[in-house]
C-alpha cells in the first residue's frame, strides 16, 4: 500500500533569526528522500518539526493528507533515528530486540560480529556498533517511513555499504527520509533530493543542480 | 500493551532510588518534629523532585527518543515515575504517622 508523507509551510525562527522560510518537503512509500545542506541549516530542526518533537512557528505534517502534529506519539506511522546515541545503555540487546519486535537472528545473519552478543548490554558496544545497531532499528521498524540523521556517520564503509543494502530492501514497504554530510551516499540512495539552503528547501534533479547551488564546492573547498 | 508496561517500569526503576531517598527523608522529618512540619515537609517533597524532574530531563534527554519510538510519550513516562512516587510518599508518610 502506498503512503504519503508531506511537510510544507514550515517556518522556524530562534529569536530574530529565521531559520527555516516556507519549507516543502515529501516522501512516498518505496521511495528515499535525501535531504542534504550545510552545518547549521536547519536540517536536524526540519526532521524534529516533522516528528514534532520540535515546535515550528508554522507547520502542517500529514500523513496520506491527514494532519499529523505529533508523529512521536505514532511509531507505526513515522520512526526516527536522531544523530544522537538514543538506546539507553543500560539495556540487553535482546530486550532492545524484543522492544522493536525485531529477531535478532536476522541482525546476527547481517553483522556476524554480533553472533552470540545478545546478551550484552548496549553500552558494552563500542561506537560504531551501537549506532549501527541504532540504524538497523530504525531502518527495519515497522513504520510507513523512516527519518534518518546521520546513518553514515560513526560506521565503518563496510557497514555503510550494508545499511545501504538494507535501506533498499525495506523501501518496497516503507519511505525514508535521510541526511547525511555523506552526500554521495544520499545522491546514491536518494529517489528524489532536496537541499536545504538559505532556509528554504530546493528540490535538485542532478549533481550539477548541487553544484549550480553550491553545495558540493563548498564542500569539497 | 505488556512491553509498554515493561518500558515503563523500566524507566521508573532507573529514578525509583532518588525518589525514595526523598520520601524516606520526609518520613524522617515527620517523625522526628511531628504535624506541624507538614507544610514544610511537602515543600521540600515539591521543590526536591522538581529539581529531579528538571536533572533527568537534561541527563536522560536522549533516551527519551527511544522510547517515543516505541509508541511511548515523555508526559506518559513522567506521570507514571512522578505518580508512583507520589504514592509511596504517601505511603511512607502514613507509616511515620
Amino acid at each position: 500500500m502506498m503512503h504519503k508523507l508531506e511537510a510544507d509551510g514550515i517556518e522556524l525562527s530562534f529569536g530574530t533569526r529565521k531559520i527555516l522560510r516556507s519549507v516543502y518537503l515529501n516522501c512516498e512509500t518505496n521511495r528515499v528522500t535525501g535531504l542534504l545542506g550545510r552545518n547549521g541549516e536547519g536540517k536536524s530542526c526540519l526532521m524534529n518539526i516533522i516528528y514534532g518533537s520540535l515546535k515550528a512557528d508554522i507547520r502542517s505534517v500529514r500523513f496520506n493528507g491527514k494532519s499529523m502534529p505529533q508523529a512521536f506519539k505514532r511509531p507505526d506511522l513515522l520512526t526516527y533515528l536522531p544523530q544522537f546515541n538514543f538506546v539507553p545503555a543500560s539495556l540487553a540487546l535482546k530486550r532492545v530486540f524484543n522492544d522493536f519486535g525485531l529477531a535478532f537472528a536476522d541482525f546476527e545473519a547481517a553483522f556476524p560480529e554480533f553472533v552470540g552478543r545478545n546478551g550484552a548490554k548496549v553500552g558494552q558496544l563500542s561506537g560504531g556498533q551501537r549506532r549501527l545497531l541504532e540504524v538497523y532499528l530504525i531502518v527495519q521498524s515497522e513504520s510507513q517511513f523512516s527519518m534518518l540523521d546521520e546513518p553514515f556517520s560513526n560506521v565503518m564503509p563496510l557497514h555503510i555499504e550494508k545499511i545501504k543494502e538494507l535501506i533498499l530492501a525495506a523501501k518496497p514497504r516503507k519511505g525514508f527520509i535521510i541526511t547525511d554530510h555523506y552526500y554521495q551516499h544520499i545522491v546514491e540512495l536518494g529517489d528524489q533530493l532536496y537541499l536545504l539552503r538559505e532556509g528554504q528547501t530546493h528540490l535538485c534533479q542532478s549533481h550539477a543542480d548541487l553544484e549550480w547551488f553550491g553545495y558540493v564546492s563548498q564542500l569539497t573547498q | 500493551m505488556f512491553k509498554t508496561i515493561r518500558s515503563l517500569y523500566t524507566f521508573y526503576l532507573s529514578h525509583f532510588f532518588a525518589g525514595l531517598l526523598i520520601s524516606l527523608s520526609c518520613m524522617y522529618l515527620y517523625h522526628a518534629l511531628g504535624n506541624r512540619a507538614i507544610p514544610a515537609i511537602c515543600w521540600y517533597k515539591v521543590l526536591t523532585m522538581a529539581i529531579f524532574f528538571y536533572a533527568v530531563n537534561i541527563r536522560k534527554r536522549k533516551e527519551f527518543v527511544y522510547y517515543q519510538n516505541l509508541g511511548i510519550s515523555k508526559k506518559l513516562l513522567w506521570s507514571v515515575t512522578l505518580g508512583f512516587d507520589f504514592l509511596w510518599f504517601v505511603a511512607l508518610m502514613t507509616l511515620a504517622k
